[in-house]
């Protein structure tokens, strides 16, 4: 009973309450709706009162007063329909509503780890799809589910006052026919499991299909790994059809036989009870009548039952998130007296696997670090702490001799930058994208910053200039103009630490002194921790970090290691001989 | 596939359903059967009734064998209900997926033989929600409306005829809701306000998705900024806006739909008075009185049915984008190939060759110019300027709009897809690894190379090492078996593959190298090697690299600049000099600024 109140409370947002109401209306609905069968019985007795006693005719006082009531119930059944329709319509998607909206209030409180962890289309899936699932199957299995609770109990009811043996007799296949539907949702299960399977591997197919397609035609292969995949797809065609033809087989043949055998044995039962005088042949007539009712909804029941895992599955990805922590904040911030950052025996791990081994560092305000080594040996895991995407497994990050703990994600965050290789632009006016920055920048300030990071000339040269819409639907950017706005950001907010991730990827030699120019405007007078990748541009910095597996292998600035002879010298011989390379001597 | 008319939506599918159609309609014929003995109780409880009429006062006297018939043809009626509803959806569902599969393949070919350009500005996911969203829409259909469509026209439809031939007035009596109830629907549905209001609904469900996969995506630009107050607003605005625009829709419509709905179950509300009023003007109650319970009660039945079918026909517009998308992949025309063998000299021709990606554009403008055998061409410029179309045009990803470029003094268009890819290959930049062992993944490049030819390209690429060092070598599958390969290693093992091809031409992408500061120097050693004595053409960033080559070519805004040694470009050439320049500042630029040059 715990287990199935926690699954209500998953499958119904957690607005239990919203939806006992929404259920409740159902069940009321449900009852306005069967008042016409009980006429219909009614009007059987009325019109077969000339045949029971033949001297009478026919009462037409008694037909207009059944019809008088269907115009009522038809009245009324307008209004309260009308309510319906708008539960329907405005009441699920009002509970769907409250639920994305917590949910994006949650989503905003989470460290930036989570979103660096998590795949950021499996969290929108979430968002759009499982909520969107779950309101779907809300909406079809609450109505029915009301559905079959009203016919029942007044079935129960009414029949059991006519008589207790036929309404066994109507009851007597439902029973029966459980165990189909048991049995199709187990066979579901297991098929299921194999589908998931065959499907996982059919998408995961495609896409390596999709993605290296041109890489096939180039080898000419495009043929040969089509076999492959042919294979696999057709495993999934297999499966798939094993989950309609066997899995379903149950509930759907032998479940809807049973369930409409119904009929028949109410017609033996009666005949039998009519013959032995125990059911006067009205009666008999009423519950054929009604047995026509009782069967269908019974069966769509089962279907959705049938359905459940799947809308559970949704169910249970929104709980999961909803369950996500936030890291720990404190009410008040304490101050930092300036912009020093040190790390004190920090060591830190994904999961089980540490990647950073009792790290020790100081980075003076004011000053540039490099962090130099190869990839894998923690050097965004600095960074990222000292932005608190994560708190230390162990060890101490001060931020102006306070403990970032101690700071609250906004005052921290607000006096860091971070210009990173990946830039997110949102789909909105060039200005706006820039004012991310510092929200009641003026425009003249937007130009400055844009002037200042080698942007206003190809802003200017957009068909609104500031205005122009970018990303999806609007102006696309290169990759080099994409930095720059990122940059002019940056030097909007104006903080005094600079986290920088050096580009990797290649831009051409233009457009790299431009990025290049923009930066030193950044990086001015500030904090600098850069990640370097190309040695030369940080052979001047402060102090180099040469970081290996997790730990500080070298530091020092660059004479001093070049003096060292470790790997920092390897690393600047490898990278010189690489940079003076021509591809025929 | 057919000419002239196109044929789109519900006939393109079953067009497309091609041979299954048998399946397709034996399913639909089952569906219609089934649904007709749903209705069977309602006949077999009305002959019952009337049995029983004949002699209501005295039940011994009964024709027991006549209910006993009515009962066991209810019986059977709910076994072949039971097996033709089932017989129906399974066939059904088998046609349905044996249709998608054949759509994939088909699909699946299909992407194999479009030009290599198809696929350039075009993501992976979409083209990945063609072959698997899209072709599901289909199972949808296929499986479970279109049997429901059938049968659920079917069903009502024989049953009016039934009551038509019973007693024509009572049978327009109970159309009379059914007529009213779609009146209201196509009111609901046609009005110009209407109209709009779905229009605001769609656009801000649009809105509000944007607006939530935008809040996910760039959540961490969003808290870097300190934003995430201002974003959550625009967030909750959206939803808000959508949810309102939704309540706007119900409001609008909850009257008529409420009707509608009343309408549509109110069969008894007409049905009762008037059978009652024939009834007591018929000739003889007892003879008239078992058409009287017969609409009564099918009237009632034929409710359910006629409600189905609203729905089918509101879900069968639905198909029609799908079917949509996926032609756009089944009828892009593909690259004609001819049947020449390899040729007897590589030189490169390219000659007064333009292309561009959308009209008016040129990426590529007329440009000219020849890349001799065993010669090795630098290709320089400005991004933007045309150097990877160009690349693209020689590996044949698209044909030029104008001009001709010929390889051996034969067209590129007349060879066989085979041959040239026999005759230039390609370093990716964006390696490309599949799920197999790390021989098979080399072996792409020559499947009948001996495993000393794959171990001397892997040696050549230099990638050997690294691969001896996996548990087990060769045989280790990529990706499992503990086998990760990092970033820069990939791109070795892809360039293996190209060693193994051996093509006498190869087109490089100096970038390639330096996507991975670790490997550069690796990746430039394999370069270099592969190099030798072959024709090349080489996408140079740092200019250091092709200061040596035979010539330079220079593209700037698709136009071919200039051509030349590195000293006659430097003497002659602007851009070149400034490209130059630039390569310099870039090289020397340092975070702290110039003060302290080492």
């Amino acid at each position: 009973m715990r287990h199935f109140k926690e699954w209500f409370k998953t499958m119904t947002l957690g607005q239990t309450k919203k939806y006992l109401q929404l259920l409740l209306w159902c069940l009321f609905d449900s009852f306005v709706v069967s008042i016409p069968y009980a006429v219909m019985v009614l009007a059987v007795y009325v019109l077969l009162m000339p045949i029971a006693s033949p001297e009478i005719s026919l009462p037409a006082d008694r037909i207009w007063i059944l019809t008088g009531i269907l115009v009522v119930q038809a009245i009324a059944y307008l209004f309260i329909r009308k309510k319906s329709y708008l539960d329907f319509c405005i009441g699920f998607a009002g509970t769907t509503k409250t639920s994305r909206i917590e949910m994006g209030e949650h989503l905003r409180k989470l460290s930036m780890g989570f979103f660096s962890s998590r795949d950021a289309g499996d969290l929108s899936t979430v968002l759009l799809r499982d909520y969107t699932e779950i309101e779907t199957f809300a909406q079809q299995i609450l109505p029915q589910a009301a559905t079959v609770l009203i016919r029942f109990t007044l079935a129960i009811i009414a029949l059991s006052a006519f008589n207790i043996k036929m309404m066994a007799a109507v009851f007597a296949v439902i029973p029966l026919s459980l165990p189909f539907a048991l049995l199709s949702m187990k066979r579901m299960e297991k098929e299921g499991a194999e589908l998931q399977q065959a499907q996982q591997e059919a998408a995961s197919g495609i896409l390596e299909y999709v993605g290296g397609i041109r890489t096939l035609k180039a080898f000419n292969m495009a043929g040969g790994h089509f076999e492959t995949l042919k294979t696999t797809l057709d495993n999934q065609r297999k499966a798939s059809i094993n989950i309609e033809t066997k899995a379903a087989l149950p509930v759907s043949m032998l479940g809807r036989f049973t369930l409409n055998c119904g009929i028949s044995v109410v017609m033996l039962t009666g005949t039998f009870l009519m013959i032995n005088n125990e059911l006067p042949p009205f009666y008999f007539i009423a519950f054929l009548l009604l047995t026509l009712t009782i069967y269908d909804p019974v069966l769509s029941l089962f279907t959705f039952i049938a359905d459940l895992s799947r809308t559970t599955r949704s169910g249970r990805r929104i709980r999961s998130l909803f369950e996500e922590k936030p890291l720990q904040e404190p009410s008040v911030s304490a101050v930092s007296k300036s912009s020093d950052i040190e790390f004190k025996n920090v060591s830190f791990g994904y999961g089980n696997k540490e990647v950073l081994h009792d790290i020790s560092l100081s980075f003076p305000a004011k000053t540039v670090t490099a962090l130099v080594g190869p990839s894998g040996s923690g050097k965004s895991t600095i960074t990222r702490l000292i932005a608190r995407f994560w708190d230390a497994d162990s060890g101490e990050i001060l931020f102006g001799g306070v403990p970032v703990k101690e700071l609250k994600t906004e005052d921290l965050i607000g006096n860091i930058s971070m210009v990173f290789q990946d830039v997110y632009l949102f789909q909105d006016t060039v200005e706006a994208n820039i004012k991310m920055g510092k929200s009641d920048a003026s425009r003249e300030e937007v130009v400055e910053a844009a002037k200042r990071a080698c942007c206003h000339d190809f802003i200017m040269a957009l068909p609104d200039g500031y205005n122009t819409m970018i990303g999806e639907g609007g102006s696309t950017l290169s990759g080099g103009e994409k930095q720059r706005i990122s940059i002019a950001r940056a030097l909007l907010k104006d903080a005094s630490v600079i986290l920088l991730d050096e580009a990797t990827s290649s831009l051409d030699p233009e457009n790299e002194v431009l990025i290049q120019h923009a930066i030193s405007e950044l990086v001015a007078d500030k904090t600098v921790i850069v990640i370097a990748h190309r040695l030369q541009s940080v052979c001047n910095a402060d102090q180099i970090v040469v970081l290996q597996d997790g730990k500080i292998a070298e530091q020092g600035t660059h004479q001093q290691l070049l003096t060292s002879d470790g790997l920092y010298t390897k690393l600047w011989k490898e990278q010189n001989h690489a940079g003076s390379w021509r591809i025929r001597e | 596939m057919n000419e002239g008319k196109e044929k789109s939506g519900f006939l393109r599918l079953l067009e497309l359903a091609g041979k299954k159609k048998t399946k397709l309609v034996a399913a639909c014929a089952l569906s219609v059967l089934s649904s007709a003995a749903k209705l069977v109780p309602y006949f077999t409880i009305y002959g019952i009734i009337v049995t029983m009429l004949g002699s209501y006062n005295d039940i011994s006297g009964m024709d027991k064998n006549r209910i006993m018939l009515f009962t066991g043809i209810t019986f059977a009626a709910a076994l072949v209900y039971g097996i033709c509803a089932y017989s129906s959806s399974a066939l059904a569902h088998t046609a349905a997926y044996d249709i998608i599969y054949e759509l994939r393949i088909r699909l699946l070919g299909k992407l194999g033989k479009l030009p290599s350009g198809f696929f350039t500005g075009k993501t992976q996911g979409g083209i990945k929600k063609i072959l698997s969203d899209d072709t599901e829409q289909v199972e949808i259909f296929v499986a479970h409306h279109l049997c429901d469509i059938a049968s659920s026209i079917a069903t009502p439809v024989f049953t009016l005829i039934y009551l038509f031939v019973m007693d024509w007035r009572l049978a327009l009596i109970t159309l009379v809701p059914i007529i009213i109830s779609l009146v209201l629907l196509t009111l609901c549905l046609v009005r110009p306000d209407k109209a709009s209001l779905q229009i605001e609904m769609h656009d801000s469900q649009e809105a509000m998705q944007g607006t939530i996969v935008q809040y996910i995506h760039g959540m961490p630009v969003i808290k870097i900024f300190n934003r995430s107050l201002a974003a959550f607003r625009r967030y909750e605005g959206d939803i808000n806006r959508f949810v309102s625009a939704v309540d706007k829709t119900a409001r609008a419509n909850a009257w008529p739909m409420s009707a509608y709905y009343v309408f549509f179950g109110a069969q008894l509300l007409f049905l009762l008075p008037s059978s009652a009023w024939i009834l007591s003007r018929a000739e003889s109650y007892i003879d008239y009185l078992p058409v009287a319970l017969l609409f009564l009660l099918v009237g009632t039945g034929l409710r359910e049915p006629m409600e189905n079918m609203m729905q089918m026909v509101i879900l069968s517009g639905r198909i029609t984008e799908g079917v949509k998308r996926m032609d756009g992949i089944l009828k892009t025309p593909e690259l004609v190939c001819g049947g020449c063998n390899m040729p007897g000299s590589f030189d490169i021709e390219i000659s007064g060759v333009s292309y561009s990606y959308t009209p008016g554009i040129k990426a590529v403008n007329n440009v000219n110019c020849t890349l001799g055998q065993g010669t090795i061409t630098g290709l320089a410029g400005p991004s933007g300027g045309g150097k990877s179309t160009l690349a693209a045009l020689l590996l044949r990803f698209f044909d030029p709009d104008n001009g001709v470029i010929k390889i051996g003094g034969t067209d590129l268009r007349d060879f066989s897809a085979e041959t040239l890819s026999n005759l230039v290959s390609y370093v990716f930049q964006e390696s490309v690894i599949f799920h197999d062992t790390v021989e098979n993944n080399i072996r792409m490049g020559n499947k009948e190379a001996s495993m000393e030819q794959v171990i001397e390209a892997a040696k050549a690429a230099e990638i050997h090492d690294v691969i001896m060092a996996l548990p087990n070598g060769y045989k280790s599958v990529i990706g499992g078996d503990g086998a990760f390969l990092s970033g820069g290693e990939q791109q070795r093992l892809s360039i293996a593959r190209v060693f193994l091809r051996n093509t006498p031409i190869v087109i490089l992408d100096e970038a390639t190298a330096y996507a991975d500061a670790e490997n550069e120097a690796k990746i430039q050693n394999a370069f270099a090697r592969m190099a030798k004595d072959k024709t090349v053409l080489i996408i140079a960033h740092r200019l250091k690299t092709i200061e040596k080559a035979d010539q330079i070519l220079i593209m700037k805004d698709g136009h071919l600049l200039d051509c030349g040694k590195h000293m006659e470009l430097l003497a002659r050439c602007n851009e070149y000099k400034e490209m130059v320049d630039a390569n310099e500042r870039r090289n020397n630029w340092t975070i702290k600024g110039m003060e302290s040059k080492v």
